[in-house]
């Protein structure tokens, strides 16, 4: 039951051992989307329409994050008391979507803050998510990564950037994720069928992106950064301004990347991985009495080499290495033109708050593949969304959420391109949920339900195929149960999905260049369902965090490309197929371990093992992950509070377990190792610089992931590569009259 | 100063709008050995793609990528 105010909030944040202020920690106001930054004595204030009760997060550098929820009578002289923590990991995360704390959600959500994800320098989003138990990369190249989320991945996982879903082709084997590391705040990654909240689609799981939180109020921020990468030669820049006042804020980012053929352990490269990408990002955020906005927008182009290109019927690996790194404009290339707009309204009520999101993306595809003059395949795809959603508060422990959501999407065949794959076509998703939250003692308890239609139309004959109309209805639920208490976290849930075929799917036929396959649509094919059970055990102390989570979920009309043993146009042919039932097992688990006697040291290590319902052999399902332990060795070197730091030394071991597991038609891989280093420097001052430095592949091991799209033709990952980034962040107090 | 400013924009749109796209383009005979035609730019590079290279009235298809 809140209530919207025009107050100041002022206050003192101190350690609460030692009672010394906490300089410079951020208190965030996370229903209005901005924050301010306590001074060097831990102080801070702020002006402006303030919910009551109001949420605040606030975290400070070595200690636990604290989450408050303030009345009106506390927000003067307020002392925030932090404790001082060993283990880094051990925060409190919100999630974007239901403004539930982490640790008391009831869906297995992993919330990671973007530039906390791994100590070594990211390079992209999709590699940065495999730091996650669960979550892989399914790469093509360097430039191009789509994840993978308990084995499914493309439309299986849906991807939201603040509250847009995002649209990029997905049913492409060679589409990526559409969306860079520009401006990236936070990440959180729902595993499992969650089509509750995610609409239809999310089989696999659900990636949520938001945007970093604007400047601290009356603050301008001027960012840049700059990565160089050896084995690709790639030079990624970028810059950022951000500027708040207590009613209006303003963010702009420009992003530029630019890389060249990688080199592969033997000091070859491979032909035609280069890639390039631009991003741009403006966000504003406007608030008034119980409501505010914002506006966002994202733009990005992308060219990525397209290698392993071949129509021989018996390819070498050799055909695809060359002896000389190039970066120039070549085919095939896939190029995409992206643009992502949104605008979010939250209007605070008495006894909760009504959110409006509206979006629209669009995205342009070609695909070059025998010419540089014109496109083989050049399509269009424009989608406009909704998402109108209630939170009720009820009592003070029962929350209720009832929304509506859907999408229209229309995909186009630009006419100068060479061939079609699918034809024109829309699709209609409509959908309605209610969810209810109830939270009594340590335990909390989630029920959910949620009703979809999906409507599928096709403009015109195509290929033999008269004009298809269909329309798929999904009925889905959520149910589970956490406890919490003072060293343990126990979840259980249940959660299902559905997806409807997509129309590549019913209706393809043709060359896909990007997967070098022909590939054959069926009209048959029915939605896929998958239901998840999902357990998770964590245990937590000052120094020790360990979390186990096995899970179990099946599937039944799961769509996959099956061989048929033919050739079409130099290509294998691959028809869409209904698997009737599959089912997907496994563990994630984590450890982290901050040893009492060595307070520097931290070790992190996680694993993730999948498997399928399978003869000796064979797999249902392609393209399954192998089975995977990821341990990080992270030493923090020194601490001052001016000057230059070396603050910590990672060196990370990745061990890949050899998959033999495989679908009819796929390879096996075998095991591999990587180790990583990276050391983080800063220096400290009236503005601050942060250099990173490090060795990705530092034995320069040969490899090929099982998961890579070039696995067939053995061409393998990049070789050993020194990366240098440095980050500079320039801050400026703004003096400016509230009313 | 803002004189100055418009001559860079203008001088930079105009580069951007001049860029050339020239690749090195062949054709392979009917002895299957590779022809070279040399390096064609944009308008004669779209046509050499479209139509093929014609010898003796057969047509061969161009290709220009880099290997």
């Amino acid at each position: 039951m809140s209530e919207e105010v025009f107050d100041k909030i002022h206050g003192r944040i101190i350690d609460a051992e030692t009672k010394a202020p906490v300089p410079f920690a951020k208190i965030l106001f996370s229903q209005i989307d901005v924050g301010v930054i306590a001074d060097i004595d831990g102080k801070f204030e702020y002006q402006g329409m303030l919910s009551n009760p109001l949420k605040v997060e606030v975290r400070a550098i070595g200690y636990e994050t604290k989450e408050l929820e303030l009345k009106a009578n506390d927000f003067h002289e307020i002392i925030i008391k932090l404790t001082a923590v060993h283990l880094m990991l051990d925060e409190v995360q919100v999630t974007a979507r239901t403004g539930v704390i982490e640790r008391t959600s009831i869906a297995n959500v992993e919330v990671r803050k973007f530039d906390e994800l791994s100590p070594l320098t990211i390079r992209n989003v999709t590699d940065g998510l495999t730091v996650i138990p669960g979550v892989y990369n399914q790469s093509l190249g360097a430039g191009i990564g789509k994840p993978v989320v308990r084995g499914l991945s493309g439309m299986r996982v849906v991807t939201y950037l603040n509250s847009l879903r995002i649209e990029n082709q997905q049913w492409g084997a060679d589409h990526g994720l559409g969306i860079g590391t520009l401006g990236v705040g936070q990440v959180e990654v729902v595993k499992g069928p969650s089509s509750l909240l995610y609409g239809p689609d999310a089989m696999g799981g659900t990636l949520y992106i938001s945007d970093e939180p604007y400047a601290p109020v009356d603050e301008v921020h001027i960012g840049g950064h700059s990565l160089f990468e050896s084995a690709d030669m790639s030079v990624q820049n970028q810059l950022s301004a951000k500027y708040s006042q207590h009613r209006f804020r303003l963010a702009v980012y420009g992003q530029q990347n630019n890389a060249a053929d990688y080199q592969i352990p033997d000091g070859r490269y491979v032909s035609n991985s280069r890639f390039r990408q631009e991003m741009w990002k403006l966000a504003m955020g406007v608030n008034r009495r119980s409501w505010f906005m914002n506006v966002r927008y994202a733009g990005l182009l992308n060219r990525f080499g397209l290698p392993g290109h071949t129509h021989s019927a018996n390819p070498q690996t050799d055909d695809f290495l060359s002896n000389e790194q190039k970066r120039r404009r070549n085919i095939p290339a896939q190029e995409n033109t992206n643009h992502y707009i949104s605008i979010e309204n939250n209007f605070h009520r008495k006894r909760g708050d009504l959110n409006l999101n509206l979006g629209y993306s669009s995205n342009r595809l070609l695909e070059y593949e025998e010419a540089f003059s014109f496109p083989g395949i050049a399509m269009m795809l424009r989608n406009a969304t909704y998402n109108l959603r209630y939170r009720h508060d009820a009592t003070e422990n029962l929350q209720l959420l009832l929304g509506a959501q859907g999408m229209f999407s229309q995909t186009r065949n630009i006419e100068d391109a060479e061939e079609q794959l699918m034809p024109n076509s829309s699709l209609l998703d409509n959908g309605v949920y209610a969810l209810a939250h109830l939270t009594t003692g340590r335990w909390s308890t989630q029920v959910g339900v949620r009703a979809d239609q999906r409507q599928l139309e096709s403009f015109h004959e195509f290929k033999g195929n008269d004009r298809y109309k269909n329309s798929f209805e999904g009925l889905n639920f959520s149910a589970g149960t956490a406890r919490e208490s003072k060293n343990w976290i126990w979840r259980l849930s249940v959660s299902s999905g559905f997806r409807p075929p997509h129309m590549n799917e019913l209706l393809a036929n043709g060359v896909h260049h990007g997967s070098n396959r022909y590939e054959i649509g069926s009209i048959s094919l029915v939605p896929e369902r998958g239901t998840q059970a999902d357990l998770s055990a964590e245990y937590r102390n000052e120094h020790l965090q360990i979390r186990l989570n096995p899970f179990f979920s099946d599937f039944q009309n799961l769509i996959s490309l099956q061989a048929t043993g033919l050739a079409q146009n130099g290509l294998f042919v691959y028809e869409y197929e209904s698997l009737s039932s599959v089912q997907m097992y496994g563990v994630d688990a984590n450890l982290h371990y901050h040893p009492h006697f060595a307070h520097r040291l931290h070790i992190d290590i996680n694993g993730s093992y999948l498997s399928t319902t399978a003869t000796t052999t064979t797999s249902p399902f392609p393209f399954l992950p192998p089975s995977r332990v990821q341990s990080l060795l992270t030493y923090h070197l020194m601490e001052r509070k001016k000057g230059f730091n070396i603050h910590a030394l990672t060196i990370q071991h990745q061990y890949f377990f050899a998959q033999n597991l495989i679908a009819e038609f796929e390879q096996p891989s075998q095991a591999y190792q990587l180790f990583n280093i990276g050391l983080q420097m800063e220096w400290k001052g009236r503005q601050n610089m942060v250099m990173e430095t490090g060795v990705r592949n530092a034995l320069n091991q040969r490899y090929v992931d099982h998961l890579s799209n070039l696995k067939t033709l053995g061409i393998p990952g990049q070789g050993r590569s020194v990366y240098v980034q440095i980050k500079v962040n320039l801050k400026q107090k703004v003096k400016h009259k509230h009313n | 100063m803002k004189k100055a400013a418009f001559i860079f924009m203008g001088s930079m749109a105009l580069f951007a709008c001049n860029r050339e796209e020239c690749h090195e383009c062949h054709y392979e005979d009917a002895n299957n050995e590779e022809v070279s035609l040399g390096v064609k730019c944009d308008e004669e590079l779209e046509e050499a793609e479209k139509n093929g290279h014609t010898v003796d009235s057969t047509t061969y298809e161009v290709h220009c990528e880099d290997h």
